[in-house]
């Protein structure tokens, strides 16, 4: 296969990327990083740096979409993002102490876990308890768009998301993984915002979490200009996509989407886990 | 406020736009001078990186430079939608959330000042 080919299939690969990256509020990088690596045997370093490249343009492709159409809830976005810079910071801090085998064993399995607390609950709940009072002192409700126009909603357990964030920062810094997964399971499951609220902050904030390790794949010189360029393309394409769906796509089937990714994204971590121990 | 809000929107709207034509521009050079070579080739070396590199890479007209100077914006993105939260946020006179967006700033831009 020559190189035009290959950035060809590639820029395909990465436009599906980045649509169910968007709309799942993962990035496109978990499927970027398999197809490179598995499909291409391309070095898994050269890949993970593409992949954050991959989930910037994720990140930025969707935002304005989402911004626009009152998803993104730019507050607890900014918030929490600070929760997961303070934990990757830990993470960097641990990586020589902590065996990263098990992390990653672990994490798989507390992934396939939530899948199921996810599922279980098919559809979108909305909660009408009053929210936490951090989240009344930081104004942190916001109003999203339903069938019946846009609805005031509650965010519940501020602390318990902070926490959850910087632990999700921390297993960033550990693993090299985007930790998009948890974002979304964090701000649904435990804050308990609307699904595609929570889809769309965790879109807004991996652009952010993808900055704080880009420096370190630029300076080893894992930044690759020539595979980069079929992915950002594909991505800002699959992006646009993935944001002009989000609206008229069901809760449940978003719901499916994202378990399926992260059902594989977990595989993945066991996998490596296992196979480095 | 949400008008403030649409403006890191398009902020980030506009900086992947300028980034895709600049990657754009380098990949169809790119392909047109190394499309026919197997693709196995592109890892081959690592690249190491410096802006004095990629600066003279632009004069020479390379591929490369052009992309990688679409990267950079691209990042530089990034960092420019934390300002401006922090900004907005400062506007509104929002203490708490002013300061978590400025410690975001600081950490990013030290991450990429420390490797660069």
């Amino acid at each position: 296969m020559n190189i035009l080919e290959f950035s060809i299939i590639v820029f395909l690969c990465s436009y599906f990327a980045g649509m169910l990256g968007a709309l799942t509020g993962l990035g496109g990088g978990v499927i970027v990083v398999p197809v490179l690596v598995l499909l291409f045997k391309i070095d898994i370093h050269h890949a993970m740096g593409a992949s954050l490249i991959a989930v910037m343009a994720t990140s930025s492709g969707a935002a304005m979409s989402f911004i626009k159409q009152h998803y993104t809830n730019l507050r607890i976005g900014m918030l929490l993002e600070a929760a997961a810079v303070i934990g990757g910071i830990i993470g960097a801090l641990l990586l020589s102490i902590i065996p990263t085998q098990i992390v990653s064993i672990l994490f798989g399995l507390i992934l396939i876990l939530s899948i199921w607390f996810s599922l279980k609950n098919i559809q979108d709940r909305i909660y009408t308890h009053p929210s936490h009072p951090w989240a009344i002192a930081l104004k942190l409700k916001g109003k999203y768009p339903t069938a019946h126009g846009l609805t005031e909603y509650e965010v519940y357990n501020v602390p318990g998301g902070f926490i959850l964030m910087i632990f999700a920062g921390a297993l960033s810094g550990l693993l090299g993984i985007g930790s998009g997964s948890i974002k979304v399971l964090a701000l649904d499951l435990l804050m308990g915002l609307p699904y595609k609220v929570s889809t769309s902050t965790s879109n807004f904030m991996i652009g952010m979490t993808a900055t704080a390790s880009i420096g370190i794949y630029f300076a080893a010189g894992y930044l690759n200009a020539e595979l980069s360029f079929p992915v950002l393309l594909g991505i800002l394409f699959g992006s646009f996509s993935g944001a002009k769906l989000l609206h008229t796509t069901k809760v449940p089937t978003l719901k499916i989407i994202f378990s399926v990714i992260v059902f594989f994204l977990a595989l993945q971590m066991i996998y490596h886990g296992i196979y480095k121990l | 406020m949400k008008i403030d809000e649409m403006l890191i929107g398009k902020l980030l709207f506009t900086g992947i736009v300028l980034a895709s034509i600049l990657v754009f521009l380098g990949g169809t050079l790119y392909l047109l001078r190394d499309g026919a070579k197997p693709y196995q080739s592109i890892v081959e070396k690592s690249q190491t990186f410096t802006i004095r590199g990629l600066i003279t890479g632009i004069t020479h007209k390379s591929p490369n430079a052009y992309i990688l100077l679409g990267l950079m914006i691209l990042i530089l993105t990034q960092l420019i939608r934390v300002s401006f939260a922090a900004w907005i946020f400062y506007a509104n006179k929002e203490i708490t959330l002013t300061l978590f967006s400025l410690f975001v700033l600081i950490v990013l831009s030290g991450s990429l000042l420390i490797n660069l």
